[in-house]
C-alpha cells in the first residue's frame, strides 16, 4: 500500500514536470508567450504567495513581492537552464525577494533586524482574526522569531514539506546545514509556545 | 495533523511532539478573487513595459540602441563603479549601522550665548601689547662703552695714586699707620702707649674719658644681671661703688 502511493507521488512528480516542460516550450514560443506565462503564474501563485506571505506576513507587501518576483520570472525564463525544476527555480526567486524585501524594509526604517522581526509580530497582531490563545497564532509568532533566512527554512520544511535537496537548490545551503537549522527552529518555536 | 510526506511528520514528531501535534491551518485571509486576478495583473506590468522588458504591447521590433552606446559603455560601467565605491559617510552609516544612522549626528555640547560672536574680542583683549624696543643707532652704543672705558681708568688712576703713589709726599704719620694695619700690629702699638697720652687724646677728640676709662676697667661678668635690675633699682650705683671711678681717674 505504501509502496503504491511512492509510486503515484513519483508519478504525480514525473506529470508535473512534463508539465513544467510544456508550459516552458509556450513560453519561449513567441506566438504563446503570454499563454505560457499566464499557465506558469496560476499554476505557482498560490504556493508561491503563500510562502512569501509567511516570510513578509501583510497582504500588501506579499503582493508586491509576488508581483516583482513574476516580472523577474518573465525576465530570466527564457535563460532557465533547467538544470533544476520550474518549482524549484520559481521558489529560488520567491525566497530572495523576500528576503531581500525585508532587507531593504530594515535599511528603510533604520532599525534593526531584531525590530524589523518584531515588527512583524506586530503585524501579525494587527491581523483582525489574531487570536494570542489559539496556538495556531502562537505558532506564526514563534515562525515570527526567527532570523529570516531561518524561517524560510522552517516554512519550506514545514508547510511546503520540501525536501533538503530540494531545498539545497532554493536556499543554495548545503543539506546539512539546512537540517540543522530546521531542527533548531523547531526548538526555538517550541519554546517559544511553551514560554508564552 | 496533516502532513503528506510521512518521513517529515517522522522528523517532526521526533524534533517537537508538541509542533507535529499542531493543526497545520492556514490563519492568513486573502482578498476575494485575488488569485483568479493575478494572471491578469502581472501580465499587464509586463506589457507596461517594466524595467528591463524589451517588447510592448504592439510587438514592435526591439528598441534601437542609442548612437555611439558601445563607445561609451565602458567609461560609464566605470563612473559606476566609482561611483558605488565612493559612498558617502552617511550611506556608509547607514549600511554599517542604521542604528547609529538614526541617531544622527547633533551636537549635544552647549556653549555660553554670544560666545563665538565674542571670542575674537575675547582673545585680542588678552593678548598683551608687545614691548617696544627701541633700536639705537651703533654710534650711540660705542659712545656710551667709551664713557664708561674713561670713567674706569680715572678710577683706577687714583687708587693706583693713592695706594702705590709717591711715598716721599705721604704724611709720615699715615705712612706709619697704613703700615701697622698691614702687619695687623694694632692691639700691640696700642699697648705701648701711655694711659696719659690716651687721655690727652681723648679729651682732644671729644671723647668721654671717664665711659672709655670705664669700659676699660669693666668686667663683663661681673656686670649686675638684668635681675639684679629689677630688684634693687640702685644696683648701678652699688656697682660703680664697688670699682671706684674716682680712684680710676687718677
Amino acid at each position: 500500500m505504501i509502496g503504491f502511493f511512492i509510486f503515484t507521488a513519483h508519478l504525480l512528480t514525473m506529470a508535473e514536470h512534463l508539465d513544467d516542460k510544456e508550459l516552458l516550450m509556450q513560453f519561449r514560443e513567441s506566438t504563446s508567450k503570454e499563454a505560457g506565462y499566464t499557465r506558469i503564474i496560476k499554476k505557482y501563485q498560490e504556493k508561491l504567495y503563500w510562502h512569501i506571505r509567511r516570510m513578509v506576513v501583510t497582504h500588501d507587501d506579499a503582493n508586491d513581492v509576488l508581483q516583482n518576483m513574476f516580472i523577474k520570472v518573465w525576465n530570466g525564463l527564457d535563460n532557465f537552464r533547467e538544470d533544476s525544476q520550474l518549482y524549484t527555480w520559481l521558489y529560488r526567486i520567491a525566497t530572495n525577494e523576500s528576503l531581500s524585501f525585508l532587507e531593504q524594509q530594515k535599511k528603510r526604517s533604520s532599525i534593526s533586524l531584531s525590530d524589523v522581526e518584531t515588527g512583524l509580530s506586530n503585524r501579525l497582531q494587527a491581523d483582525k482574526h489574531f487570536d494570542a490563545n489559539k496556538l495556531e497564532w502562537k505558532l506564526q509568532l514563534g515562525i515570527q522569531q526567527l532570523p529570516e533566512k531561518q524561517r524560510a527554512v522552517f516554512n519550506l520544511r514545514y508547510y511546503d514539506e520540501m525536501p533538503y535537496e530540494e531545498m539545497s537548490r532554493v536556499l543554495e545551503t548545503s543539506e546539512g546545514a539546512l537540517k540543522a537549522s530546521y531542527h533548531h527552529a523547531v526548538k526555538k518555536i517550541e519554546d517559544f509556545i511553551l514560554n508564552h | 495533523m496533516n502532513f503528506r510526506n510521512h518521513d517529515i511528520k517522522l522528523e517532526l514528531e521526533q524534533l517537537s511532539p508538541l509542533l507535529a501535534g499542531l493543526d497545520k491551518t492556514n490563519p492568513y485571509s486573502v482578498p476575494a478573487d485575488y488569485f483568479e486576478g493575478l494572471p491578469a495583473v502581472v501580465l499587464s506590468m509586463v506589457n507596461e513595459g517594466q524595467p528591463g522588458f524589451l517588447l510592448n504591447n504592439n510587438k514592435q521590433p526591439l528598441q534601437e540602441l542609442p548612437e555611439g552606446y558601445f563607445d561609451q559603455l565602458a567609461g560609464n560601467i566605470l563612473d559606476r563603479i566609482k561611483n558605488q565605491n565612493t559612498e558617502t559617510a552617511p550611506e556608509e552609516l547607514r549600511s554599517l549601522s542604521p542604528l547609529l544612522y538614526s541617531i544622527g549626528n547633533d551636537n549635544i555640547y552647549e556653549v555660553p550665548r554670544n560666545y563665538f560672536a565674542e571670542l575674537a574680542e575675547t582673545i585680542t583683549a588678552n593678548i598683551q601689547a608687545p614691548r617696544v624696543v627701541l633700536m639705537q643707532s651703533r654710534t650711540r652704543i660705542f659712545f656710551k662703552y667709551a664713557v664708561a672705558a674713561v670713567f674706569t681708568g680715572l678710577m683706577a688712576l687714583g687708587v693706583f695714586k693713592l695706594t702705590n703713589g709717591n711715598k716721599v709726599n705721604m704724611d709720615p704719620v699715615v705712612a706709619q699707620g697704613i703700615q701697622i694695619a698691614k702687619e695687623n700690629n694694632l692691639d700691640a702699638e696700642l699697648a705701648k702707649l701711655d694711659n696719659a697720652d690716651i687721655v690727652k687724646y681723648l679729651e682732644s677728640n671729644g671723647g668721654d674719658v671717664k665711659a672709655a676709662m670705664v669700659a676699660n676697667s669693666v668686667d663683663d661678668n661681673k656686670l649686675p644681671t638684668q635681675e639684679d635690675y629689677l630688684l634693687d633699682d640702685k644696683a648701678l650705683d652699688h656697682y660703680l661703688d664697688q670699682i671706684n671711678i674716682n680712684d680710676l681717674k687718677n
